[in-house]
């Protein structure tokens, strides 16, 4: 019954022009609170990716892999990663009379609701990419969405599996489980390293953490004196050429944009090798990655080079800052804003290293967006000239004064989806 | 003229962009003729208490705080005495709390403060007071800016004003934050000050009140500040930033 009602609300949804992503999930939850439970009765392996930043192209990857193997699978690559948009994206895929048999469930979970999700499935695995600050409105703190994902956790014993960087300390604290280690060698040198970091202090102890080596914000080699050590990843990455990258002793070739995009494909194959995945399935899908859209997303007006892509925290944001700084573009586009999807809170952008900015030949600034005027500040703050900086609370006139050079957009959840839409019409 | 801006704590207490106060507080000191210090403060002993002109304190979550709470005990006699003389400092969430007598866990122990003033704190999980608020004051006009915590604080001391949307020092009372001599304590992030240039302006126009120099504001552009200010609270007002909404 809730499924049936569930499929018609996604249709009624997606009629008056909505995404739909998770409005399925929520009329049929009414009906049975654990239908996630029955959702995935039938599905042989559970794989679930979750963390702050990365979430959406580590469950992408892995996603097309097991599909370019010739598995049957089930996953929610629209990216709606809440426990209703979990069970929506089931339901919409449902086939009523069917057995609803998939080899593998592959899904993105948002950070809070990990304990609902682990709750109504018996075994898994689950991938956690990084923690950052990020939607604290929704979240509070770190430490306490961190204590809630480890208390989920040790409810399932020996049912599930953690995939680790185990170069964020903040993914390490969940090292008393069964888990396999990924992270990168100290030599790796592609990240700047930046100047805010959420926390380098140990969990444990309250001591500072040494580190070796940083990559970015807390991620690097890190000890403390109270034993709290980063430990030797079991896939470990040591090397990275341009669309290249080498995995303990094989090398993968990419076209996956995005220097930080090497964490999530190392996440990816890592999970994939212990599923005994062939290196060539998984290159060939490394090679043809379909980049999501709004994920550093390249399109093509007049003549100019567009990019897209969505940032919702400090950490994203510095590491597209520093992807800006590798292209040639004149323009720099913020659409920033702040419903609920976004994060209510917008303070993450003072946090965020927009000095960077200052040593790049960026000719305009454009911003938009329901915060314009806070990400105006932002910039006029720290010294960018007023007469540079463009701004329009619609969307509709900053795009179009975007887009007449090269250009690189910046958008916040709700905000990347209007620009998209923007964005195509004008490309066809 | 130097002016020498002290943030305490940075790498701990650094919750919801108050690093952006710091930024903003550089920004106007030049654009007023004087030239910004930074001093980045994670060991007490580093503080030239003879050329503090500003100082900021700001929040951590829990765990960063306790491990701040030591050190900061050090020179509680000294931020009272400079407080009393009448040192310009703000002091957010955390920071805030810190200056009165104790917090109260919610398990029942109480944590000590700085005890520079007579105020405490309890921490309760009936309730996070969570979003953007607006708060009249006496003598800063309106303030916008977005809170998060869980601890509510009880004083009689002045307030710094009364939140009129949004939560203030608890869940029974609209009373927000602290105002004495020239320090203000208050539970708004957002960050505070870029929305707020008022305040902003009041801590220069002091430091330059108690160097006896000349002050004049009046080439001080704001036109993107009054806009973010605008834009905000119609938004606060219209209710339309604590609905879910379609988009």
């Amino acid at each position: 019954m809730g499924i049936i009602l569930g499929k018609l609300a996604i249709a009624f949804s997606r009629f008056s022009g909505r995404k739909g992503t998770n409005i399925g999930g929520k009329i049929a939850l009414k009906f049975n609170k654990h239908i996630l439970r029955k959702l995935t009765a039938n599905i042989d392996e559970i794989i679930l990716v979750s963390g702050t930043n990365g979430k959406s192209t580590t469950t992408n990857i892995i996603a097309q892999t097991l599909s370019n193997s010739k598995a049957s699978i089930v996953s929610n690559i629209d990216g709606a990663n809440m426990y209703t948009g979990i069970v929506s994206t089931l339901i919409d895929n449902y086939k009523l009379g069917k057995n609803n048999h998939y080899q593998y469930g592959v899904f993105e979970v948002d950070e809070g609701s990990i304990p609902l999700v682990l709750n109504d499935l018996d075994k898994c695995s689950l991938v956690i990419t990084n923690f950052f600050r990020d939607q604290l409105d929704r979240y509070a703190e770190i430490d306490i969405i961190i204590d809630k994902i480890n208390n989920a956790v040790a409810l399932k014993g020996d049912d599930i599996k953690l995939y680790l960087n185990v170069d964020d300390p903040f993914c390490y604290r969940l090292r008393d489980y069964n888990f396999i280690g990924y992270g990168l060698d100290k030599k790796i040198d592609i990240f700047k390293e930046g100047t805010i970091s959420d926390s380098r202090y140990c969990a444990i102890c309250g001591r500072a953490l040494q580190y070796s080596k940083i990559f970015y914000g807390q991620l690097g080699h890190y000890t403390c004196e109270c034993g709290f050590n980063r430990p030797n990843p079991k896939y470990l990455l040591s090397n990275v050429s341009n669309e290249a990258l080498k995995i303990n002793n094989t090398i993968f070739h990419h076209h996956i944009m995005g220097s930080y995009n090497i964490y999530n494909i190392l996440a990816a194959i890592s999970v994939l090798k212990e599923m005994a995945i062939k290196d060539e399935i998984i290159e060939k899908t490394l090679v043809n990655f379909k980049t999501i859209d709004g994920r550093m997303q390249l399109l093509h007006l007049n003549n100019h080079q567009i990019y897209l892509n969505l940032v919702k925290n400090h950490a994203g944001m510095n590491l597209t800052l520093q992807e800006i700084s590798y292209l040639k573009v004149n323009h720099v586009c913020f659409l920033l804003n702040d419903y609920t999807a976004d994060g209510k809170d917008i303070s993450w952008i003072w946090d965020a290293d927009f000095e960077y900015l200052l040593n790049m030949d960026i000719k305009k600034f454009f911003i938009s967006g329901t915060r314009c005027y806070d990400m105006a500040l932002r910039l006029k703050n720290m010294g960018i000239d007023e007469h540079k900086i463009i701004v329009n609370p619609l969307f509709e006139t900053i795009i179009d004064l975007v887009i007449s050079d090269n250009a690189f957009i910046i958008a916040s959840y709700t905000a990347l989806w209007k620009a998209k839409k923007l964005l195509e019409a004008k490309e066809h | 003229m130097d002016y020498h801006i002290y943030h305490m704590f940075p790498k701990l207490l650094n919750l919801y962009g108050d690093h952006g106060n710091i930024i903003t507080l550089e920004y106007y000191a030049s654009q007023l003729g004087l030239n910004p210090i930074l001093h980045e403060i994670d060991d007490v002993n580093n503080i030239d208490w003879d050329n503090v002109d500003f100082m900021l304190i700001g929040g951590g979550s829990d765990r960063e705080q306790a491990l701040v709470t030591e050190q900061l005990g050090l020179i509680k006699d000294k931020i009272k005495e400079e407080m009393e003389k009448g040192l310009p400092i703000l002091a957010v969430c955390g920071g805030y709390q810190f200056l009165g007598n104790y917090y109260q866990a919610t398990n029942g122990e109480k944590l000590a403060g700085l005890g520079i003033l007579d105020f405490y704190t309890v921490g309760q999980t009936q309730k996070r007071m969570i979003g953007n608020a607006l708060v009249q004051t006496q003598d800063f006009g309106e303030l916008i800016g977005f809170v998060n915590h869980a601890g509510e604080t009880f004083h009689d001391l002045s307030p710094l004003g009364e939140a009129t949307s949004g939560y203030g020092n608890n869940l029974t009372s609209s009373i927000e934050g602290i105002y004495y001599k020239n320090m203000i304590g208050t539970y708004l992030h957002g960050p505070l000050l870029p929305k707020n240039p008022q305040l902003t302006l009041f801590f220069i126009k002091t430091f330059m009140k108690r160097k006896g120099l000349p002050y004049d504001d009046s080439l001080i552009d704001l036109s993107f500040e009054n806009k973010a200010r605008e834009m905000m609270k119609q938004r606060i007002l219209d209710n339309s930033v604590n609905k879910d909404d379609f988009y």
